[in-house]
């Protein structure tokens, strides 16, 4: 019926055997007193009789009266235990005897001499032999420690039962109950509740209420620890995430410095070699168109031009390679009015625009001054490329057109290039400013006509003017912002 | 009439220069590295130097620091460069006159010539 694995259970066995040992220690002890108080009952009775009927039973014993010997004797038997009487007279004259035998076993003897005084003299007249049952003694006192052992096991069962009910009704149940409730508790739901307890002794609150508390309080902790620990984790991961791809592009950056350092000294050397003669080239252009000029040939003098200008755009091309590999000369920066040089660098184009039947415009939202810090003549050299990229890329169109506009955003100033060529394909869009990139198609019959630099200076140029360049995603054509700081 | 020592290794712009500053009234004598350029200086006295600085045998630089041993001032010496890495104030606090970056247009060279030999020594 009792269940080990139940505190309650263990308890009431406990509390049953440890009363059932107390029971039977109690119950030998009194047994052991009881037992010597019999005795000593016993020993009071034969002194009872030693000093109370001693002397009339020596008188009658001296008066040869047997009947009164008989009736004292008899008299005896009604001491408790006393079951036999033996009296033995002098020289053994007569012998009575009285009560029931008993066996040797389970008797206790105690011999009086009768002494009878007379004229100061003592005369011994008989012995008599009393003999006690002590199997009646044990036989009372098993009965009654029977009772007591029997009443005491009683007790413990009852207190035993009492204890369990109570200690199951406001103890055990409610540890069972939050036992189970921490049981069914996991972190990140809900925290575990308060439950309501029905005391069966008082209704004041108690450690138990205090225990369910703590734990309802230590599991809304643990699940605000938890969730922060989720948080932190993610945010551990999020920031080793960052840090790798700060790793992975510093290495990368390091990797194209490297190259770039490579390709700077290899720049240097081609721009040096190609200086010398390019001088040789130019001054020979100008000699020959001073001599043209003095001839006034005129043909000779606009070929003249056309051939310098090459010159020029090589001496540029070289300057923008040296200026790609290298720090721009911070000197060169200026503060200029942003629509007016603008304005100066497309009013040499307009002509040319009309010549090639293509349709510009350029347009100024802003209705006062906006000034820019920039070195005018990468800012020039920036828009020349998206101006020559447009062209080319509207060669197989028949919409032409090119449309600059002026706008201002907050503190910063945006200058939109729009063309009607064809739009760059989605999956080029990030990589046009990628060194060595192009779009423009590469193979044996078509002129090889760019090298893949030209977007890449132009982001060189406008981040050294602090400034940025993108790719518009949302043109329906091909527009290039570039967004500079107002100053 | 003013005497030009030319130090170039590029043929075509030696020929150039000769052409150019013999047109604008100027004497030259031309060199093809910093040596012979020595040996020239040791014959003749010139006005001015006119030096790439990227040469053969002895570049520009050098030739530039064995004419200062020789004398602090005189003559002046114009340095030339294609590459970029030098500038202005390097190669005046090594005891050049001037520096000019390739490519030159004509009228820039004959400019700072006169510029040159027009300042008080």
């Amino acid at each position: 019926m009792l269940r080990k694995d139940k505190l309650s259970h263990k308890l009431v066995l406990i509390i049953v055997i440890v009363n059932a040992i107390a029971s039977i220690l109690v119950t030998l002890t009194t047994l052991f007193l009881d037992y010597t108080d019999e005795l000593k009952r016993v020993q009071e009775t034969v002194h009872l009789i030693e000093y109370k009927n001693s002397e009339s039973l020596a008188l009658a014993t001296w008066n040869l009266d047997k009947e009164q010997i008989e009736i004292q004797l008899k008299g005896f038997l009604h001491y408790r235990y006393l079951s036999n009487v033996k009296y033995v007279t002098w020289g053994e004259d007569s012998v009575f005897q009285f009560g029931d035998k008993v066996k040797n076993t389970f008797v206790r003897e105690y011999s009086i001499p009768i002494n009878y005084y007379q004229a100061q003299a003592l005369q011994e007249l008989g012995k008599l032999t009393l003999i006690f049952d002590i199997r009646a003694v044990w036989i009372d006192l098993i009965k009654k420690m029977l009772l007591v052992f029997g009443s005491q096991i009683l007790k413990t069962i009852l207190v035993s039962f009492v204890l369990y009910f109570i200690l199951q009704r406001i103890l055990i149940g409610p540890i069972e109950r939050i036992a189970s409730r921490v049981k069914e508790f996991k972190l990140g739901k809900e925290e575990i509740e308060v439950p309501d307890r029905k005391h069966f002794l008082y209704k004041k609150t108690d450690e138990l209420d205090s225990l369910m508390l703590n734990i309802h309080e230590m599991s809304f902790e643990l699940n605000q620890k938890h969730r922060t620990l989720i948080q932190m984790n993610a945010e551990l991961d999020n920031l080793a995430h960052q840090r790798a791809a700060i790793i992975l592009k510093q290495q990368k950056d390091l990797e194209n410095e490297r190259r770039m350092a490579s390709l700077g000294r290899v720049a240097g050397r081609i721009s040096h070699e190609i200086n010398s003669p390019l001088t040789a080239a130019m001054m020979q252009v100008e000699l020959l168109k001073e001599e043209a000029e003095s001839e006034n040939d005129t043909n000779k003098v606009c070929a003249l031009n056309k051939l310098d200008g090459i010159l020029e755009n090589i001496k540029n091309i070289l300057l923008s390679i040296k200026a790609f590999y290298r720090d721009s000369n911070k000197e060169q920066i200026q503060r200029v009015n942003l629509y007016e040089v603008l304005n100066e660098f497309f009013k040499d184009k307009t002509d040319d625009f009309k010549k090639k039947g293509i349709d510009f415009k350029l347009q100024n939202y802003i209705t006062d001054d906006v000034f820019a810090k920039i070195n005018k003549a990468q800012f020039f050299h920036v828009l020349s490329e998206l101006v020559k990229n447009a062209q080319e890329s509207m060669v197989a169109y028949g919409e032409m057109g090119i449309y600059v506009s002026l706008k201002k955003d907050g503190f910063s100033a945006i200058i939109s290039v729009e063309n009607t060529g064809e739009r760059i394909p989605e999956d080029m869009r990030s990589k046009i400013f990628d060194p060595y990139f192009t779009t423009k198609k590469i193979n044996s019959d078509e002129e090889i006509r760019g090298g893949g630099l030209g977007l890449t200076i132009c982001k060189k140029f406008v981040e050294e003017m602090n400034g940025s360049i993108e790719l518009d995603p949302t043109s329906e054509h091909t527009t290039f912002k570039i967004i500079l700081h107002i100053a | 009439m003013a005497k030009v020592l030319i130090v170039e290794d590029e043929v075509s712009l030696v020929e150039m220069y000769k052409t150019i500053l013999q047109k604008n009234g100027f004497e030259t004598i031309e060199c093809f590295n910093g040596r012979e350029a020595l040996r020239a200086l040791d014959i003749h006295a010139f006005d001015l130097v006119v030096s790439d600085i990227k040469m053969p045998i002895m570049d520009g630089i050098e030739l530039l620091g064995e004419i200062r041993k020789r004398d602090p001032k005189h003559p002046p010496v114009l340095l030339v460069s294609g590459y970029s890495e030098y500038s202005q104030q390097d190669m005046i606090e090594k005891g050049a006159i001037g520096f000019l970056q390739k490519p030159i247009r004509t009228k820039a060279l004959i400019e700072r010539i006169h510029e040159i030999l027009a300042a008080p020594a």
